[in-house]
């Protein structure tokens, strides 16, 4: 056998085997510390800043454009939704929160709880499996806004309806991905802890159901999100109370900078429900890689 | 106890593929007893259903064909009787070493509630932890009591899953391949350490390896699995092509004496000429 030809052999040097490259430009890398903060903050400010830019043009063309809101315009809709009403004293922005949050609260709670409860047992029974399956699958098909009409018919426009609403579309997939994930646990880790002489019921409810935690936990936290819109998008339709409601109002007057307030604060609670579940899942599941 | 303590006559096992729309056949016509406090090493060409043979006499799957008694009663579901180790390890992520050795004297002891109220069984709890604590000492981690698996080697985690094993004490002990995916050294320290197990619980064990000299090493009664049996046809399962009763030679020492090498010979000989 010949060596291969060696192209350098000749006068230039060979060229160099690693290459050096900008830390943000490695495939996977770790990036510097000093972007940690700087890059997530980065996309907001460009928004911001077109933003900005777009509204004071827009101000400069017609003094009494309401389309893009000016920072006062902000200050002036978050004072009116902290002041007290005139007439019955309340406080609007408290008022739509408690409002808001009870639906929330109970319609994600309880599908939260019907999820872990249900899926387990399915995932856990092959006869259950077997028997609901089918039917799980059926009602994921199913875009829940468009049981909307029929909520409202059965269940008037009051909290029921949208509690219900926000049960159907959080139950479902989760429901679904439990299922899912309780089948997936490994078939060996289930045979080791049946010689260790569980009842079904710890089975079930001490073995699988830690085992499938951090998975469940991120999948609530996934989903809450998903019961923002249709708590939203049902208060949007047919309301007389709740942050939704109260965008709805703005809307119909025309004033933005409450809806952007309102949205902005809607993002916020979101946010704090998502670090929070987080917190939960990473002191309860030290075990796991929760990310 | 005067029967065997693992019995299978005739004992056949095949699955149906519903995708290829046919059956597969696993194990074949296999008649075999292990004494109680015998260790019975299984080898065979990997592949050839000697974890489904160990998986049947678990309860884990069933037997299509063929009676599997253990301890004189038709082999049903899985229970303390039959402690198991797998390969890879499958102990539960959630708990701690200590708590991995402790959850099966925990189901023992305490009611569902108790289980996901710890707070109801202090004082018990306090001397599950200690007999738990006797066992991790026995496999020699009691100094990483508190770490989680994730954070054990290999090694360490199949001494978990021994200990966790031994603690239910139970009469048949069944080991899949245990060592198999561990270094040289430490498998030898561990195989050191079922023998001694064997020694003190007096009881019967049931190891699947694929390597001759383990088999050999550790067994007193070898049998080899051949998925190609002389007589075999395309449709035929696995079944036992060669047995062996052995004489102990049960120390690390015993590696290199000549009686040693001319087994696993004889043995390589059945396991090469019928695979």
């Amino acid at each position: 056998m010949t060596p291969p030809s060696q192209p350098h052999s000749g006068g230039e040097p060979p060229a160099a085997r690693t290459r050096k490259t900008f830390a943000l430009w490695r495939v996977r890398g770790q990036i510097p510390l000093w972007t940690r903060w700087i890059l997530p903050l980065l996309p907001l400010g460009l928004l911001l800043f077109f933003y900005m830019q777009a509204a004071e043009a827009r101000r400069l063309d017609n003094p009494m454009d309401k389309l893009l809101p000016l920072p006062a315009d902000f200050v002036a809709a978050a004072k009116a939704s902290v002041l007290p009403n005139e007439f019955t004293g309340e406080i609007p922005i408290v008022a739509d929160l408690k409002s808001s949050l009870a639906i929330y609260a109970v319609g994600f709670g309880s599908a939260v709880l019907f999820s872990l409860v249900f899926g387990l047992h399915v995932g856990a029974w092959p006869w259950a499996g077997n028997m609901f399956d089918p039917f799980l699958r059926f009602l994921s098909y199913l875009p829940p806004l468009a049981l909307l009409p029929l909520v409202l018919l059965f269940l008037g426009i009051g909290a029921t309806a949208k509690t219900f609403l926000i049960f159907i579309a959080v139950a479902v997939p989760l429901t679904r991905s439990l299922v899912l994930r309780v089948e997936g646990v490994n078939e060996r880790q289930i045979w080791n802890a049946q010689t260790l002489g569980p009842t079904p019921a710890e089975m079930i409810w001490v073995v699988i159901r830690r085992i499938t935690e951090p998975g469940f936990l991120d999948d609530v936290r996934l989903l809450i999100g998903t019961a923002w819109v249709y708590l939203i998008a049902a208060e949007l339709i047919a309301s007389n109370a709740g942050l939704g409601y109260r965008i709805n109002v703005a809307s119909r007057n025309l004033n933005v900078a409450q809806i952007f307030l309102y949205i902005a604060v809607i993002c916020l609670l979101a946010f704090l429900m998502d670090r929070s579940i987080y917190y939960i899942n990473r002191s309860r599941n030290r075990w796991a890689d929760t990310k | 106890m005067t029967g065997p303590a693992v019995s299978l006559a005739e004992v056949g096992m095949q699955f149906y593929n519903p995708k290829l729309k046919r059956h597969h056949r696993v194990l074949d016509d296999i008649n075999l007893s292990v004494m109680p406090r015998e260790v019975l090493c299984v080898v065979g060409p990997s592949g050839c259903g000697k974890s489904t043979l160990l998986a049947g006499i678990g309860g884990f799957r069933k037997f299509t064909e063929g009676l599997c008694m253990v301890d004189g009663e038709p082999s049903g579901e899985p229970n303390r009787d039959r402690g198991v180790v797998f390969q890879d390890y499958p102990i539960m992520e959630f708990l701690t070493a200590l708590e991995n050795v402790e959850i099966g004297l925990c189901f023992e002891k305490f009611t569902l509630i108790e289980h996901l109220l710890p707070s109801l069984r202090k004082q018990r709890s306090r001397e599950v932890r200690k007999i738990a604590m006797e066992y991790l000492s026995f496999v020699g981690l009691e100094t990483h009591a508190d770490k989680y698996p994730r954070e054990l080697s290999g090694g360490q985690k199949q001494r978990v899953a021994i200990a966790q094993a031994i603690a239910m004490k139970p009469k048949v002990l069944l080991m899949d391949e245990p060592f198999s995916g561990l270094d040289p050294d430490t498998r030898e320290k561990l195989q050191l350490m079922v023998l001694r197990i064997h020694r003190e619980l007096n009881n019967t064990i049931f190891f699947v390896t694929h390597d001759l000299e383990e088999a050999v090493f550790l067994g007193n009664h070898i049998i080899v699995l051949s998925q190609f049996s002389p007589k075999r046809t395309a449709e035929m399962g696995a079944t036992i092509v060669y047995q062996q009763e052995l004489v102990e030679y049960k120390d690390s020492l015993a590696k290199d004496t000549p009686e040693f090498h001319q087994l696993i010979k004889t043995l390589r000989f059945h396991f090469h000429n019928h695979a």
